[in-house]
């Protein structure tokens, strides 16, 4: 009975309802979409390397080596030798390392230069390993292995051949178009960076690099990975697995004062804490402001009970003659309050789910942002919850004001 | 109560009650209503009708003396179980504004029903009263603002007797209707309350009604002069 005569009484104040319930759905949308892209992020950003212990490359920050290595963000400073590359792989705490070289692209998407060791050892998310949906990797000098979302918006296939450009804009005047790469396998999304880059052999990226002629020879024996001509001697840098992790920081040492060559080695668990934690004091003023935006329709909802209540007399002055006490007055305010906070909030996830369902792969190409689409996580609830708390706390004022407003009410 | 007699409906004595912010007041010093009449109470307007309905309903407690309806006396009644008690055998009309707009008329009468804790065959009742008062029974599903006022206090009636109240307290309300619609009114208004024996407090100050009720009473003979008081 109360839940009906509240729904009625809502229903019988058109305009003002609409508005109060506008602004509510508007901040609860506003702090439910930024509670949600700022934990899907982290959790995107903390699963795009998982199982690799040591990251290393040339001296600059720790920053700077994470972002090109592992979010193919940034600029690459300098490259390491190659003999490095060889003494890690070598080295007896070392299980695997995966080279990488960077510093070309193909329609603004990264290319990285690896071998094989990359398919086999790199992890993401929970230890899972990349996967191919189609093709395999790449054996020749001019194979190249692409990301899901590559694959997708450039509509690529296996046996496709694309040609790289020189630099990391999406455009580029010096394209290597002597050298097109064929592309042998296209990997199954994994929701991290790698979706977005294109994989050829070490030695691809020397070859496309060559001058005219000797491009010529090599292109005469497209499948001798070995030929002279395209041995690396640099690589940009090495993500490193090791055998036992308490090696981890006698390795990170050694490798920091290795005399042969300047190397710098960092542990992605560490960079990726530190970065989170510059991001944090942005996400925490955007989180502030939607708190704001929140409390101030709430304080609108609680204006529009207050400034309703002279016109409720009467209403109030029938319920109280037919037997209604005083505390189901104050009930009644509440319960009106809630259900429309409740049909706000209820809204709001749906739409929120609709749009980021329709922008989730935008977000991803666009920024590398992987949203997921499922806005009912236990966190929105909590959210909903301190809304719906912070509602009730709000209302007591004017719902107060209709107990008292109750208790002397007169006939008349 | 030890002088409460059987038959005694209404019972005041020795009140006292002062207006909030005010020196002024009115006090009964004794008075009582039998079962099953109907008292016609004029006075003029500002003598304190008002305030002796919201008195006798419990809306209001008196400041000294004892008011007690159908033996039960209200200083002994908590808040909550006076609200309940007033739900279940008092019912009350005024004037004008006795619906709550936005609900239909038949969730109006039900809304009584539900505060009185009286849940069983309510539809039945509401159709058998409606059709009492002469209303097409299409109106059970207007809301209670779309229909004219004659209509409205008509509803007003099904809603103060829905839950067979012992008492039925009438606040001029005829106040707001026409010639006709009032003859029309208080004759079914007399008729519901002989068919249903309940005693009936009619207060208006309109002394031309008073040929409907078969009691008529000043109210200045059973309130002392209104008080006022200096400091």
């Amino acid at each position: 009975m109360l839940m009906t005569f509240a729904l009625s009484s809502l229903r019988s104040r058109g305009k003002s309802l609409a508005l109060t319930f506008l602004s509510l759905f508007i901040s609860v949308s506003v702090l439910l979409s930024i509670e949600h892209v700022r934990l899907q992020a982290e959790e995107s950003f903390n699963r795009t390397v998982s199982g690799v212990d040591l990251i290393v490359g040339a001296p600059s920050g720790q920053l700077n080596l994470l972002l090109y290595t592992v979010f193919r963000m940034g600029s690459p400073t300098n490259n390491i030798d190659y003999k490095s590359f060889q003494m890690l792989k070598d080295h007896t705490q070392v299980k695997w390392a995966i080279p990488i070289s960077l510093g070309d692209s193909h329609k603004g998407f990264r290319v990285l230069g690896t071998n094989d060791s990359y398919f086999e050892h790199y992890r993401y998310g929970e230890k899972q390993p990349l996967n191919f949906s189609d093709g395999q990797s790449f054996s020749g000098v001019f194979g190249a292995v692409i990301g899901a979302d590559v694959a997708r918006s450039l509509q690529y296939k296996v046996g496709d051949q694309v040609v790289i450009a020189h630099g990391v804009g999406a455009v580029s005047f010096k394209n290597h178009d002597e050298s097109p790469f064929t592309i042998t396998g296209i990997l199954a999304p994994t929701g991290t960076p790698v979706d977005k880059t294109v994989h050829v052999s070490l030695a691809g990226i020397e070859a496309m690099h060559l001058a005219h002629d000797k491009l010529e020879q090599v292109l005469k024996a497209p499948a001798n990975i070995n030929n002279p001509l395209v041995r690396p001697d640099s690589v940009t840098a090495v993500m490193v697995g090791l055998t036992s992790k308490f090696a981890t920081f006698t390795l990170q040492r050694e490798l920091n004062n290795y005399p042969q060559d300047r190397l710098m080695a960092i542990l992605p668990g560490v960079a990726l804490t530190e970065m989170w934690q510059m991001m944090s004091s942005v996400e925490n003023l955007l989180r502030f402001i939607s708190i704001l935006v929140m409390a101030s329709s709430l304080f609108g909802l609680s204006t529009m009970l207050l400034a309703s209540m002279q016109q409720r007399e009467k209403e109030i002055a029938v319920l109280r003659i037919i037997g209604a006490g005083a505390g189901i007055i104050f009930r009644l305010i509440l319960v009106e309050a809630l259900l429309l906070t409740i049909v706000a909030c209820a809204t709001s996830v749906v739409l929120l789910s609709v749009i980021f369902a329709v922008a989730k792969g935008w977000l991803a190409s666009h920024y590398g942002l992987f949203i997921s689409a499922n806005v009912f996580t236990v966190h929105t609830a909590l959210v909903v919850g301190a809304i719906l708390l912070a509602t009730l706390m709000c209302c007591l004022l004017p719902a107060i004001d209709a107990y008292r407003g109750a208790l002397n009410q007169r006939l008349s | 109560m030890s002088d409460a007699q059987p038959n005694q409906v209404l019972y005041l004595q020795a009140v006292q009650y002062t207006y909030p912010n005010s020196h002024s007041g009115i006090s009964v010093s004794h008075w009582q209503v039998n079962r099953g009449e109907q008292i016609f109470l004029h006075g003029p307007s500002g003598s304190g009708k008002t305030t002796l309905l919201n008195l006798l309903a419990g809306i209001i407690s008196p400041d000294t003396g004892n008011i007690a309806v159908l033996g039960e006396q209200f200083s002994g009644l908590s808040e909550r179980q006076r609200d309940l008690f007033r739900a279940r055998h008092i019912g009350v009309v005024f004037q004008q504004f006795n619906l709550i707009s936005h609900l239909t008329v038949a969730q109006n009468i039900a809304l009584a029903a539900h505060f009185a804790g009286q849940l069983r065959s309510v539809e039945q009742r509401i159709e058998q009263l409606i059709m009492a008062l002469k209303l097409p029974t299409e109106v059970l599903t207007k809301k209670a603002g779309q229909l004219s006022v004659g209509q409205q206090q008509r509803v007003a009636i099904a809603r103060a007797l829905i839950n067979q109240p012992e008492v039925l307290l009438v606040d001029e309300p005829t106040s707001a209707l026409d010639a006709s619609s009032r003859d029309a009114f208080m004759q079914l208004l007399i008729e519901l309350c002989n068919a249903h024996q309940t005693t009936l407090l009619f207060v208006s100050h309109d002394e031309s009604l008073s040929k409907y009720l078969e009691k008529r009473l000043a109210l200045s003979e059973i309130i002392d002069m209104p008080e006022v008081r200096t400091c």
